[in-house]
């Protein structure tokens, strides 16, 4: 895909992960169109960057197809989708030490689900569908992680980031020989405030110590990795690890 | 030289993966059993390459049937010609 004057719609593009992929979608001359439930730290992005932006729940079917369609109405049929929106959660299948809530809870297996799972799923469907009508050969490119080859403490997430790296690969068997391609990136622990909110930092540095580099990533990096999966026309249908070698 | 007919039912056998004499004249998704959505995937794919084009959502829905895929390969040869 030549990126320039592309449309590429980044999902939670607000902070974190996404805004630097939105940043750097920008400086390859694409036209980001950030979608993000937060309208505050939208608005005051797509202002700084200049871009689109929409506020929508991904996890609800009914808003999501609205929102695709009035990007397709305004903005026309993007040739990208970075399916980066998500929340990490952590909690052990049993906590035995807890006497009154030993188990893993079905709200928080269902809440990871719906916003790792379930939002790409709805958003990869509503796009790929104006995709393939319009016969544009775009891209989609879903967020990952390490997490998927099995994190102790996150069977909601793993199951999620699994789920999302085996929906790529079946999409792109499915809808291959229409001219689309999707792709998914694996991060490892990424240098960002919500990293740093959620993972203690002596977990945080053996993780650092693990890691083959000897470093967290840093979001530039999964920027960098994401633009390479939109513009190579021969990835897809596989997960690229950014990890430093933390999973090897 | 083969016919269209005969074009279209070697483009259906190729994406069904069945012996072109093994598809009826009549054939279409709706009547063939291994005429599914990931077999049409393939045939239009396999169509595009042939004629060399980017097939219209159109056609992709018109041709599922032999008839009407007879029909998109006229269509887009008279396009070529």
């Amino acid at each position: 895909m030549n990126l320039a004057g592309a449309l590429v719609l980044v999902t939670g593009g607000a902070s974190g992960l996404g805004l630097a992929m939105a940043e750097s979608l920008q400086q390859a001359e694409a036209i980001p169109i950030i979608l993000d439930r937060d309208r505050e730290m939208l608005d005051t992005v797509t202002t700084r960057l200049g871009c689109p932006g929409f506020a929508v729940d991904l996890t609800d079917s009914v808003a999501v197809d609205a929102v695709v369609a009035a990007v397709c109405e305004k903005h026309g049929t993007p040739l990208g989708l970075v399916n980066n929106a998500g929340i990490l959660r952590s909690a052990p299948l049993l906590s035995l030490g807890n006497a009154e809530n030993p188990r893993h809870s079905l709200e928080l297996w269902n809440e990871v689900l719906a916003a790792n799972l379930t939002s790409v799923f709805l958003v990869t469907r509503a796009v790929a569908d104006r995709m393939a009508r319009r016969r544009v050969r775009g891209v989609i490119v879903s967020m990952s992680s390490v997490s998927a080859k099995g994190n102790a403490g996150q069977t909601a997430y793993s199951a999620a980031k699994a789920g999302v790296e085996a929906m790529t690969r079946v999409w792109a068997k499915e809808l291959g020989p229409l001219g689309l391609r999707f792709v998914a990136v694996a991060p490892g622990y990424v240098d960002t405030p919500s990293t740093r909110a959620a993972v203690p930092e002596d977990i945080l540095e053996n993780l650092r110590r693990e890691t083959a580099l000897r470093r967290l990533c840093k979001p530039e990096s999964i920027a960098a990795t994401v633009i390479f999966a939109l513009q190579n026309d021969m990835i897809t249908g596989t997960t690229l690890s950014v990890d430093g070698g933390l999973v090897m | 030289m083969m016919s269209e007919i005969q074009y279209a039912k070697s483009l259906l056998a190729d994406a069904l993966r069945l012996d072109p004499g093994r598809i009826p004249d009549d054939a279409a998704m709706k009547t063939l059993r291994q005429w599914d959505s990931l077999a049409h995937m393939e045939l239009i794919a396999l169509t595009e390459e042939g004629l060399a084009v980017t097939l219209t959502m159109d056609d992709i829905v018109r041709m599922t049937s032999l008839h009407g895929l007879v029909a998109v390969l006229a269509d887009h040869r008279k396009t070529v010609a």
